[in-house]
């Protein structure tokens, strides 16, 4: 059903695309014959500061048939290799903070809506806390005072930390809800155990709300390593990433506005890609609108 | 020697300086194969003392007293051994079949896992013709087609009977049946009892039936209990309740029930 919505079908075909090219990130760049590390000094003009060479076949920015979306001004590194290698990081971050944020959600709104009492306020308080903490400001003192070497596996750390709240909160509601239905009464009543009532009987119901909270917050985290990068405390130089380029073309953006444009539209098209996927996800799974 | 014996049965639930009893001191015996009606409104403790049997209490409810099943003390016995016997000897049917069916699953798998749960060691294929052979037995028509159909696409009857086959598919000894008709109308709750019935004495399954429907148990139950604000003001057997009720509260009941035969006359209060 999914599969007949032309903008669903279109957000898809995108995010494959991306995937795609994150994943054969290290084959494409082959193919395009720069390397995202790569410098080349012929593609810029060392007397107008390193801007792009245009004209002589050369395009906006330094698009040519040799670098495809052009050039990075001041190093002449290839576009299309750093964009192709920075969805590779956004995509990597992204997804593992948000596998690590749904089965942090899952597992403590399921503790603190089936067993309430004790176990639900301390759960709740420290949603609470880390929902009311200023979160960006943390992230950005934490990630710039901590070494840069394995910053990766550290920003979906921080991001997930902040993050698990949102959805464990939602779960914790529902389970409230779910416990107290009839059909957990009866599957206790034929005998079930408290964890085959919290996982086969009510977990199974959280599925749609699942589905959803997860395609919602893939664009909200690749939007967070974005700005996380852009303020530069993200992914350190040279590793390429969206969020790294946008920040790096502000000081180029009125001479070269194509490499602001690049990996802005990039990340843009990304983010509106899975919000409306996600948004045709939780019409699919839920027509009722219960949600 | 009876099936269920119930001996000073209280359920209490803490306030916040003394117990508020729900159940006061309730007795009575169950049969091999019996029937018995509690009949009363709402609050007077009927569901608690099924609750009770099951080991169900919510939170903040103590439950003293004995109860025997088959010469087994209920009450002693460790959560591990209650839940062998939930579902398996003793199943339960609840008032709203919507509700009580779980929405993610086919009724099928519902009734294939409820009745692997107490019988390890069953193949699912074996599960899955042990729930079309219970669905069959409770009457729904095509049952080999409709095992795969959620909850939702059956209607109230329909859903209720799948509870029951459910309730029938481990063969259980006693059977409670917490107001089973009430969320049905008339001409379906009549299908229900008139199934109750059937299956009780195909299988000879004992039947707690709770209900503050009078009508309801004439049909059904061979042994009644009135039981009012937790204790039990009458009881006896079905013909001797209606026939000649001892107490007041009783006799208000049974006038409450409009009867075809009666001029209308004044509101009767107690």
């Amino acid at each position: 059903m999914i599969m007949r919505d032309p903008a669903a079908v279109a957000c898809l075909a995108y995010i494959a695309l991306i995937v795609l090219m994150a994943v054969c990130a290290p084959l494409i760049v082959r193919i395009s014959g720069w390397d995202p590390y790569e410098f080349d000094q012929s593609a810029i003009d060392p007397d107008l500061g390193g801007i792009p060479l245009t004209g002589g076949g050369r395009g906006w920015g330094g698009i040519s048939g040799e670098h495809w979306l052009g050039v990075e001004p001041g190093s002449g590194r290839d576009i299309f290799a750093r964009i192709v290698y920075g969805a590779r990081a956004s995509m990597l971050i992204a997804l593992a903070a948000t596998l690590l944020t749904t089965v942090l959600g899952v597992v403590f709104g399921l503790l603190a809506g089936y067993f309430g009492g004790r176990t639900d306020m301390v759960i709740s308080r420290v949603m609470e806390f880390l929902m009311a903490f200023p979160a960006l400001i943390f992230m950005i003192a934490v990630l710039s005072a901590l070494p840069a070497d394995d910053r990766q596996y550290l920003l979906v750390v921080v991001i997930s930390v902040f993050g698990w709240p949102y959805l464990a909160r939602l779960i914790r509601a529902q389970t409230m809800s779910l416990k107290q239905r009839e059909f957990v009464e009866a599957a206790r009543a034929s005998g079930a155990s408290r964890a085959q009532i919290v996982f086969v009987e009510i977990l199974p119901n959280l599925r749609s709300t699942i589905l959803v909270m997860v395609t919602m917050a893939v664009p909200g985290y690749i939007g967070t390593e974005a700005g996380l990068s852009f303020l530069g405390v993200g992914l350190v130089p040279p590793n390429p990433s969206w969020g790294q380029m946008i920040a790096s073309s502000v000081s180029w953006y009125s001479v070269v506005p194509a490499y602001f444009l690049v990996p802005g539209t990039f990340l843009a098209l990304l983010v509106l890609a899975f919000m409306v996927l996600g948004d045709r996800v939780r019409a699919a799974v839920d027509p009722g609108g219960l949600l | 020697m009876s099936l269920l014996t119930v001996r000073g049965l209280t359920v209490a639930f803490r306030a916040i300086n003394h117990d508020v009893p729900v159940v006061a001191g309730l007795d009575f015996d169950l049969p091999r194969s019996g029937a018995l009606g509690i009949v009363g409104e709402s609050g007077s403790g009927k569901s608690m003392t099924s609750l009770a049997i099951m080991g169900l209490l919510p939170a903040g409810a103590t439950r003293t007293g004995s109860i025997v099943f088959d010469g087994t003390e209920l009450t002693a016995l460790p959560e591990r051994r209650m839940r062998a016997i939930r579902g398996d000897r003793i199943a339960m049917i609840f008032q709203d079949p919507l509700s009580s069916l779980n929405p993610y699953y086919t009724v099928g798998t519902q009734i294939a896992e409820a009745y692997r749960a107490h019988r390890s060691g069953v193949s699912r294929k074996t599960a899955r013709k042990v729930a079309i052979e219970a669905m069959e037995r409770v009457h729904i028509r095509d049952a080999a087609r409709r095992v795969d159909d959620y909850p939702h696409q059956f209607s109230g009857g329909m859903r209720q009977r799948v509870m029951i086959a459910m309730a029938l598919s481990t063969e259980p000894e006693l059977i409670i049946a917490d107001e089973p008709t009430t969320a049905l109308d008339v001409t379906v709750q009549a299908q229900i009892l008139e199934l109750l019935a059937e299956v009780r004495r195909d299988t000879g399954a004992a039947l707690i039936l709770i209900t503050h429907d009078l009508a309801v148990v004439s049909e059904v139950a061979d042994h009644l209990l009135v039981m009012r604000r937790g204790e039990v003001v009458e009881s006896g057997t079905a013909a001797q309740v209606f026939s000649d009720p001892r107490h007041a509260y009783t006799r208000a009941l049974l006038d409450a029930v409009p009867r075809i035969d009666d001029t209308i006359g004044e509101l009767r209060s107690t």
